[in-house]
C-alpha cells in the first residue's frame, strides 16, 4: 500500500468520524437544551433573587491598559441583579491611565486590607475601596504587572470573600440577569459543580448604553461577525453537547463561574500558560479526580456575556496563534491525562477529543493540501469526485451552522428580526471558504510560535470602545 | 430532454458511481434538504415572534395598568366587570390570552411594593384556575412542573388536591416541584412531606423549602420543627432544619438543638451552634466556650460568631484565648470582627490590636474599616 493510499484512508475516517461527533454533539446538546428550557424559568429568578441564604458570587476581572473602557464595564458589573455580590477588578500594572480613572470615578481610597496570598502571584501594591456607598460591592487591587492575565486574575480570587467567583475581562458587558442565571446549576446538582459556563458574543455592533446592553445586533464588520457564528457553535454545539455527559472540555476566561475553593486547591491559573482557562478546568478536574470527589463542569445555552471581538486579520492572527500555541502547551504540561484510565472522561474523552480533532486538525488540513497539490501536479484528481467530496464537506458545515442558529433562536431571541438573522446565517455560506483557512493557518503559526519562541503577554487587543458611549 | 429526463439519467448515472459517492450524494441531498427546512422554519418562527411581540408591546402596558388599578385603587372590581374589562383589551378570551393575563398578573405581583389581597379576584374573572387546572391534567412533566411554580405564585390553595397526584411522580424534578407545592398550598398537613425526604437535599431545595416555610412563619402557621430536627434520619434535612429554626427563631426548639451539639457529624454541631446564637440562647455560651477548643474550625467559626450575637459580656477572656491560640486567618478574623462590637468593661478590640504587629495587625485594621462591606 502507498503512503498515497494509506494517507487518503486516513482522511477518510478522520472526516468520517469528525462528522459522526457532530451529528452526536448535535443529538446531545439538543437534549441539553430542551431539558434546560423545560425546567428553568423566569420564576426561578426572583426565588433566588428573595432567599436569605442564596450564596455569594464574587466578580473578578483584571484590566490591563483599558483606560478607554474601564469606567463603562465596571458601572456595567455593579449594576448586575444579584442579592449578594462583589466586583473586584485587578489592576495589573497598566501603563496608562486605568487606575486614575477608577479612582476618579469611584471616589476610591487606600485602605488596609487583610490580603492573603492563597496563589502566589506578583506582589500586591495597595487596595482600594470607594468612599461613595453606592460603590461599597467594588474592590480594586493595584498590583505590580504579573504579564499575563492569570496572574492578575489570581490576585483577584485572593482578595475576593465569597464562595463562588465568576471570572470575565473588563471589556465584556453581561446580561443583567448573569449571576442568577450561572449559579443555578450549581444549586440544583447534587454532586459538586466546579465550574459554569455560558455563551459570549460579540459586541461590536450592538447598542451599550453606560455599559448596559440595550440591543443586540450582529455584527457588521465581516470577521467578529465570524466569529460570532464560530462562538454560538462552540457554545451551543460543542459545549452544551459535552455537558450532557460531563465532558465539558473548557469553561471560557471571558465568562465563567468557578468553585473557590476547588480553585484554589487546583493551584489557581497558571501564569506560565497560553491557554489559563483550559488548563485551570484541567487542574480543577485532576485535583477532584486525584481526590476521589464527584464533580460537574456544566453549561447554560444563555448568551450571558458581549465581548469585544477582533475587528481586523492582525489582531484576529494574535488571539488565534495565542490560542493554538495555548492547546499546545495545554498537552505538553497536562501529556499524563491524554489516554490515562485513571483520570476517567477527562483522559479518554475530553482531552483524546482535543488532540484528535482539534489540535491536530490544522495539520490535517495542511497534510490534505500538500496532497492536493501533490495530486495536481500528477494529474491524479478526479474532479467530479473532488467536487461531489468539496460539496457534502461544504452542505455539511452550512448544515451545522444553520442547525446552532436554529438551537439559539430557540433559547432566546436575542436579534430584534429575521433580517439580522439571516445576516449571520449568511456567513456561515463564506466561513468555509472565507474564514476556516485563515484560522487553519493561524492555528499552525501559534504551534510554530510555541516551539521557536517563548514569548508571552497579555492577551492585548487594541480597543476601540465604540460600544462604550 | 425535459428536467424530469435528466433527473432520470442523473439517477442512472450516480448508480454507476461507486457506493460511497453514492452515500456522499445523498448526504448532500439530505443536508441541502435540511438546510432549505430549518431555513423555512426560522423564517416562520421569527415571523410569528415578531407579530406576538407588536401584539403585546400594544396590549401589554393596558393590561398591566388594569391589573394595577384593580389590586392597588380604592374601587372593588366584580368578577363580571374584570372580565368585560380585560376582553375589551385583549378580544376573545382563550388559553393564549389567560397566559398572559397569569404573566402579567405575577409581573405585577413582584414588582409592586404593595400588598393586595385581591389577585384572587383577578383569578376567578379570569378563570385562571381552571386553565391551570386543565394544565395540570394533560400536559408534559414540564409544562405540569411550570404550572405548579404558577399554582404556588399566585397562591391557589383551592387546587392543592390538584398537586397531591405528583407528589409520588417518576419525574424527580416534577415530584420535587410538587411536594414544594404541597408544602405551601396545604393546609391539611402541609409537612408531611419532610418525613419523606431522602437523600442530600440540594441547596435549591433548601432555598424552595426555606421559602415556603417562611410564608408559613409570615402567618403564624409554621409548626415547631423541634420534632423533625430531633426525629429525621436524613442528615442533610436535620441541617437545613436547624438552620430554619434559627432564621426563625424558634425558642421552642433551643433544647434539642442543644442535644444536636454532640452529633457526630460537624455539620450538624455547627449549625446547632450557628442557631443556638440566632437564637440567642445564652444559657448555653458556657458550654460553647468548653467545647471550642477541642472542636473543628467550621464548628469553632460557629461558636465565635454565636457568641458575637449573645454579646453577654461575660467572654472577654475566652475571646482574648481564643485568638491567642486560633492559627487560621479565617478564625482571627472572625475573633476580631466579634471583638469589634464586643460589650465589655474594658475595649477588647482596642486591647487586642495593640498585641499585634504585621498581618495580624492588618486583620484589625481590616475589620475596623468601615469602608470594607464583606468582612
Amino acid at each position: 500500500m502507498t503512503a498515497e493510499i494509506i494517507f487518503e484512508y486516513f482522511i477518510f475516517f478522520y472526516g468520517s468520524l469528525l462528522i459522526a461527533s457532530y451529528l452526536m454533539l448535535a443529538i446531545f446538546s439538543m437534549i441539553t437544551i430542551i431539558k434546560y428550557k423545560n425546567y428553568n424559568s423566569n420564576l426561578d429568578d426572583e426565588t433566588l433573587y428573595t432567599s436569605d441564604i442564596t450564596p455569594g458570587i464574587s466578580i473578578v476581572a483584571p484590566a490591563y491598559n483599558e483606560e478607554k473602557i474601564i469606567s463603562t464595564n465596571v458601572h456595567s458589573l455593579l449594576a448586575l441583579d444579584y442579592p449578594l455580590f462583589e466586583v473586584v477588578i485587578i489592576n495589573d500594572g497598566s501603563k496608562d491611565k486605568t487606575l486614575d480613572i477608577l479612582i476618579n470615578e469611584f471616589s476610591l481610597v487606600e485602605v488596609p486590607y487583610a490580603y492573603v496570598e492563597k496563589i502566589k502571584t506578583k506582589p500586591v501594591k495597595r487596595i482600594f475601596k470607594s468612599t461613595n456607598p453606592l460603590y461599597e460591592q467594588l474592590t480594586v487591587v493595584d498590583k505590580e504587572n504579573g504579564g499575563t492575565k492569570a496572574d492578575a486574575s489570581n490576585a483577584g480570587i485572593n482578595a475576593s470573600v465569597f464562595p463562588y467567583y465568576l471570572c470575565t475581562d473588563v471589556d465584556c458587558i453581561l446580561a443583567r440577569n448573569t449571576l442568577l442565571k450561572m449559579i443555578k446549576p450549581v444549586l440544583i446538582n447534587k454532586k459538586k459543580v466546579i465550574a459554569v459556563g455560558a455563551t459570549m458574543r460579540m459586541v461590536n455592533s450592538c447598542e451599550v448604553k453606560k455599559g448596559i446592553l440595550i440591543r443586540v445586533k450582529p455584527p457588521k464588520a465581516l470577521i467578529p461577525r465570524f466569529q460570532e457564528l464560530e462562538y454560538i457553535r462552540a457554545y451551543l454545539l460543542s459545549k452544551m453537547g459535552w455537558s450532557l455527559i460531563n465532558c465539558v472540555p473548557n469553561v471560557s476566561g471571558g465568562l465563567g463561574l468557578f468553585d473557590k475553593e476547588v480553585a484554589i486547591r487546583a493551584g489557581g491559573y497558571d501564569g506560565k500558560s497560553h491557554a489559563e482557562d483550559m488548563d485551570l478546568i484541567t487542574r480543577m478536574i485532576s485535583y477532584m479526580i486525584n481526590n476521589k470527589q464527584k464533580y460537574v463542569v456544566d453549561y447554560i445555552p444563555l448568551s450571558c456575556c458581549w465581548t469585544e471581538g477582533p475587528p481586523n486579520l492582525n489582531i484576529l492572527a494574535r488571539q488565534r496563534v495565542r490560542w493554538s500555541a495555548g492547546l499546545l502547551q495545554l498537552f505538553t504540561v497536562h501529556r499524563k491525562i491524554l489516554f490515562n484510565p485513571k483520570y476517567k472522561r477527562i483522559g479518554l474523552v475530553v482531552f483524546p477529543y482535543a488532540f484528535i480533532f482539534e489540535f491536530l486538525a490544522p495539520l490535517v488540513e495542511l497534510g490534505g493540501i500538500i496532497s492536493i497539490i501533490y495530486l495536481l501536479f500528477f494529474g491524479k484528481i478526479n474532479w467530479d469526485f473532488a467536487l461531489i467530496i468539496f460539496l457534502f464537506s461544504y452542505c455539511f458545515t452550512v448544515m451545522i451552522s444553520t442547525l446552532v442558529v436554529i438551537w439559539d433562536n430557540i433559547t432566546f431571541k436575542y436579534y430584534r428580526n429575521f433580517t439580522e438573522v439571516l445576516k449571520l446565517i449568511l456567513v456561515a455560506f463564506l466561513e468555509p471558504i472565507l474564514y476556516h483557512p485563515l484560522i487553519t493557518f493561524f492555528g499552525i503559526r501559534g504551534y510554530l510560535k510555541f516551539l521557536f519562541s517563548k514569548e508571552l503577554k497579555w492577551g492585548t487587543m487594541t480597543r476601540k470602545g465604540a460600544h462604550s458611549n | 430532454m425535459n428536467i424530469l429526463d435528466q433527473l432520470i439519467e442523473l439517477y442512472y448515472e450516480i448508480k454507476t458511481f461507486a457506493p460511497i459517492i453514492q452515500a456522499v450524494i445523498a448526504c448532500i441531498i439530505f443536508s441541502v434538504s435540511l438546510i432549505i427546512t430549518m431555513f423555512t422554519y426560522l423564517f416562520i418562527m421569527r415571523i410569528s415572534h415578531q407579530k406576538e411581540v407588536k401584539q403585546k408591546k400594544q396590549i401589554r402596558p393596558k393590561i398591566t395598568r388594569l391589573f394595577e388599578e384593580i389590586l392597588f385603587q380604592n374601587k372593588i372590581y366584580e368578577t363580571d366587570e374584570i372580565y368585560e374589562k380585560y376582553i375589551a383589551i385583549v378580544g376573545k378570551l382563550n388559553p393564549k390570552k389567560i397566559k398572559l393575563a397569569i404573566d402579567i398578573l405575577l409581573q405585577v405581583k413582584f414588582n409592586s411594593s404593595k400588598k393586595s389581597d385581591r389577585y384572587i379576584n383577578i383569578v376567578n374573572a379570569l378563570d385562571i384556575e381552571n386553565y391551570l387546572e386543565k394544565k395540570l391534567n394533560f400536559s408534559r412533566g414540564a409544562t405540569k412542573m411550570k404550572t405548579l411554580q404558577m399554582l404556588q405564585q399566585l397562591d391557589l390553595r383551592s387546587l392543592d388536591t390538584k398537586v397531591l397526584p405528583y407528589t409520588y411522580s417518576k419525574n424527580e424534578e416534577l415530584k420535587r416541584e410538587a411536594r414544594f407545592s404541597h408544602l405551601h398550598l396545604s393546609d391539611n398537613d402541609p409537612y408531611r412531606f419532610l418525613d419523606e425526604i431522602s437523600g442530600d437535599l440540594t441547596y435549591w431545595d433548601e432555598i424552595n423549602l426555606l421559602k415556603f416555610l417562611k410564608i408559613h412563619n409570615e402567618k403564624n402557621q409554621l409548626s415547631n420543627l423541634g420534632k423533625w430536627i430531633n426525629y429525621s434520619e436524613n442528615t442533610s434535612l436535620t441541617i437545613f432544619l436547624i438552620k430554619a429554626a434559627g432564621l426563625f427563631e424558634q425558642q421552642d426548639t433551643k433544647e434539642v438543638l442543644f442535644t444536636k451539639i454532640n452529633s457526630i457529624n460537624h455539620k450538624v454541631r455547627t449549625q446547632a451552634y450557628d442557631s443556638l446564637g440566632k437564637l440567642k440562647a445564652s444559657e448555653y455560651e458556657s458550654t460553647f466556650i468548653e467545647k471550642f477548643f477541642t472542636e473543628r474550625e467550621e464548628c469553632q467559626l460557629a461558636i465565635i460568631k454565636s457568641i458575637g450575637i449573645l454579646n453577654t459580656g461575660n467572654a472577654t477572656n475566652f475571646l482574648k484565648k481564643a485568638y491567642e491560640s486560633a492559627k487560621s486567618v479565617t478564625l482571627k478574623k472572625e475573633i476580631a470582627l466579634v471583638s469589634y462590637t464586643y460589650k465589655s468593661n474594658y475595649n477588647l478590640f482596642e486591647e487586642l490590636k495593640s498585641a499585634q504587629n504585621g498581618f495580624d495587625k492588618t486583620i484589625f485594621q481590616h475589620i475596623e474599616t468601615q469602608l470594607i462591606k464583606f468582612k
